[in-house]
């Protein structure tokens, strides 16, 4: 077999023997406590909330004041949507394989093998890195009584990439063109495979021997739609230790490295800038995703989860049936004539469904969740959706802050494209915990309506001594910090053992990508798409951040003003002072984080 | 397992397709992938303003074959209707569910008699 030369020099080379995270593991005690927490966080949110309405706005500046308690009450709300989400953890038990068809759908022909396609979509990722993947997918064990077929859906439709799935002997599918993008070439690859379940993969999908063992069994119960996995990623930046980074960047020495060994000693490892661009996924899919498999709400995020076809294309000829109902009902309205209304819509409605494609996945940015949350609308039949909690493959992480970029961006612009178009509160057929879960996540998205004012109001105070409460006096502290401590406590119980660091950092910092997602979404543009890069990109991107770097700068220069002024005797609100002092550094040292991702620069020497 | 598809004409504007055999699915449906027609059936296809399909002879149908139905029926004239018939419980509750029996009638009529001028076996 031919033995790429340049698979040895990939940048992850390095990491190719890092071992994914392990799940956490549930705890009934930790659960119920962090159930009291939360249900008491909740609590003591709505007293200090009713308080801050009743009794807290500055009337000397109506504006100000009311804009930041509506934008607390709307934070809120998100909060309360997350402390649910956290709520349980019900995983679902690993089942073996199924051994025949007749295991995991209803079969009356003759028993046969359960035929298992995996897709590998790529448009113009690099042909040797979709080898390296093409490799992994058939080093999977394969359990008894199934049967495997690897399939390269290449929508670049390049004579190369034919050449690489022919040489590691695996199905190649291209198409003419490349219409509807992933989702297209998916729909183009389902139809000519036959598989009773499809694996879908990115191009940079490197399952473990153990993915199929692991996944299929859940199949087994005829009303499972998808299983999700966990996408995690092996090359993420593991940052500086501190000893070193106090001897070489610091320029202390000995001493400073000493210093470093010295604190490592007494609180274990430190690493400075490690994944500064928060790849880590344990947060969503450790703790966020897989909390909704108790409310049967897990949605679907593309790559690396496998689909029932079956499932697949109910969903699809139901949609077809509603979009050309929709349609036509719409045209129909139009028509002021009553009595040829109904003729019209039937014949126009003919129309519109020949010419409509059948679409599995929807043709959309975010496919995988649209495409999820419409089959869990099923009213006719309940499909279940399922997170396998552990990580079985391993995946690329963008680079450097510009792919990051494009990546959150597409998922926040689909994401809310989504609300926009199917909001999931009026969604007929999702039940309550399901409509308020897939809320929770498009709700997230619509944070900047209220970061900016988070981000906004010390300054705003700094510049102009205008508080936006009325005294920040005992009141104040005793209704909010009650509030403040408990929330903490909650979700520190509620992640227990994961990482969440980066994850509120970037929830702050992603306020102006989302800001802009926003205003794309409302402004009805297409979002546009992009196909994320894999390859590492040694530029600065000064363009993306600076806005971060204007309110770091502002937030600055107005500590120092009202300083002075406080110094001077023209202002007195020392306490106010302190208060903001406090928060608008918080905001800085999260915007931040964003900043530094922006400067920095790849350490090889510091891979492991 | 094979399946037997036979088009043809019962009258100047109704044809009848007929689809015997043990099941329409993924399977059947990737091996006869409309793109794989000649061209003989696409043009005769494209003249059709009524198909009937008669299903009486077809023991199992999934999604997939649905699929291949609804892709067909995309293929006919325009203004075109389609209706089925013979469908067995399973196959009718299949086109309850996907609501697909709120533009395609299901006829518990027999299908009428046809002339068959294109015929496909599947195996």
């Amino acid at each position: 077999m031919q033995q790429p030369s340049k698979s040895e020099t990939w940048y992850f080379t390095p990491f190719e023997h890092r071992k994914p995270y392990v799940p956490s593991r549930p705890s009934i005690w930790r659960e119920k406590t962090y159930q009291v927490l939360a249900s008491a966080s909740i609590g003591l949110g709505l007293w200090y909330l009713t308080w801050r309405w009743s009794a807290s706005i500055n009337w000397a500046a109506p504006g100000f004041s009311i804009g930041l308690l509506a934008a607390e009450t709307l934070a809120f709300i998100g909060s309360v949507l997350f402390l649910i989400n956290l709520w349980m953890i019900r995983d679902h038990a690993v089942r073996r394989p199924p051994r025949s068809v007749a295991d995991i759908r209803p079969w009356t022909g003759k028993d046969r093998p359960v035929i298992v396609d995996v897709f590998y979509p790529t448009y113009t990722e690099d042909e040797e890195l979709v080898r390296l993947s093409l490799r992994d997918a058939k080093a999977m064990r394969i359990p008894d009584g199934i049967e495997v077929r690897i399939h390269v859906l290449d929508d670049g439709n390049r004579p190369a990439m034919a050449a690489v799935a022919r040489e590691e002997g695996v199905n190649y599918l291209a198409r003419k063109e490349n219409i509807g993008f992933k989702a297209g070439n998916i729909r183009h690859g389902m139809q000519h495979t036959e598989g009773d379940l499809m694996v879908i993969f990115d191009a940079d999908t490197r399952p473990f021997p153990e993915f199929l063992e692991r996944t299929l069994g859940y199949f087994r119960d005829p009303d499972v739609a998808w299983v999700q996995t966990p996408q995690w990623f092996f090359d993420h930046d593991e940052g500086i230790p501190l000893p070193d980074w106090l001897h070489t960047r610091l320029r202390l020495g000995r001493v400073g490295q000493r210093i470093g060994q010295v604190i490592e000693k007494l609180i274990g490892p430190v690493n400075i800038g490690k994944d500064l661009l928060g790849n880590d996924p344990r947060l969503f899919y450790d703790v966020i995703l897989r909390r909704r498999n108790g409310f049967n709400a897990s949605f679907c995020c593309g790559a690396g989860s496998i689909h029932r076809r079956e499932a697949v294309m109910r969903g699809a000829i139901k949609q077809w049936i509603l979009d050309s109902r929709e349609k036509a009902e719409t045209l129909a309205a139009h028509v002021e004539l009553a009595s040829i209304r109904g003729d019209f819509h039937d014949v126009v409605r003919y129309e519109i469904a020949r010419r409509t494609p059948l679409m599995p996945y929807r043709f959309h940015v975010s496919e995988d969740i649209y495409t999820g949350m419409l089959l869990h609308a099923d009213p006719d039949h309940r499909w279940k959706s399922i997170f396998h909690p552990e990580p079985l493959s391993k995946m690329l992480s963008p680079q450097d802050l510009l792919s990051w970029s494009i990546q959150r961006f597409k998922y926040a612009g689909g994401t809310l494209d989504i609300f926009r178009q199917s909001n999931p509160i009026k969604l007929r057929g999702l039940d309550f915990w399901q409509k308020w879960m897939y809320m929770a996540t498009m709700y997230s998205y619509l944070a900047p309506i209220w970061l900016v004012w988070f981000l906004a109001s010390p300054i705003i105070f700094f510049y102009t001594g205008t508080a936006p409460v009325a005294a920040y006096d005992y009141a104040f502290y005793a209704h909010l910090l009650p509030f403040l401590v408990c929330n903490r406590l909650a979700l520190m119980i509620g992640t227990w053992g994961v990482p969440t660091i980066r994850g509120e950092q970037y929830f702050l910092a992603f306020f102006w990508h989302n800001i802009q997602a926003l205003w794309e979404v409302l402004c009805r543009q297409p979002i546009r798409f992009h196909v994320t890069p894999k390859s590492r990109q040694d530029e600065r991107h000064i363009e993306i951040v600076w806005p971060h770097l204007t309110i770091i700068a502002l937030t600055f220069g107005g500590i120092i003003w009202m300083g002075w002024q406080l110094h001077l005797g023209n202002e007195e609100h020392w306490s106010a002072y302190v208060v903001n002092v406090f928060w608008s550094l918080y905001n800085c040292m999260a915007l931040s984080v964003m900043v530094r991702a922006a400067f920095k620069k790849p350490e090889p020497a510091y891979a492991n | 397992m094979s399946l037997l598809l036979e088009l043809g004409p019962s009258n100047t504007t109704t044809w009848v397709l007929r689809i015997t055999g043990e099941a329409l699915d993924a399977r059947a449906a990737a091996k006869c992938h409309l793109d794989r027609l000649d061209s003989e059936w696409h043009e005769s296809l494209g003249r059709v303003l009524r198909l009937v399909v008669d299903l009486g002879g077809l023991h199992a149908l999934d999604a997939s074959g649905l699929a291949w139905i609804v892709q067909l029926y995309q293929r006919l004239g325009p203004g075109s209707r389609m209706m089925f018939c013979g469908a067995n419980a399973a196959i009718r509750r299949l086109l309850e569910e996907t609501w697909l029996d709120e533009i395609f009638p299901v006829l518990d009529d027999l299908p009428p008699d046809f002339t068959v001028e294109f015929r496909l076996r599947i195996r």
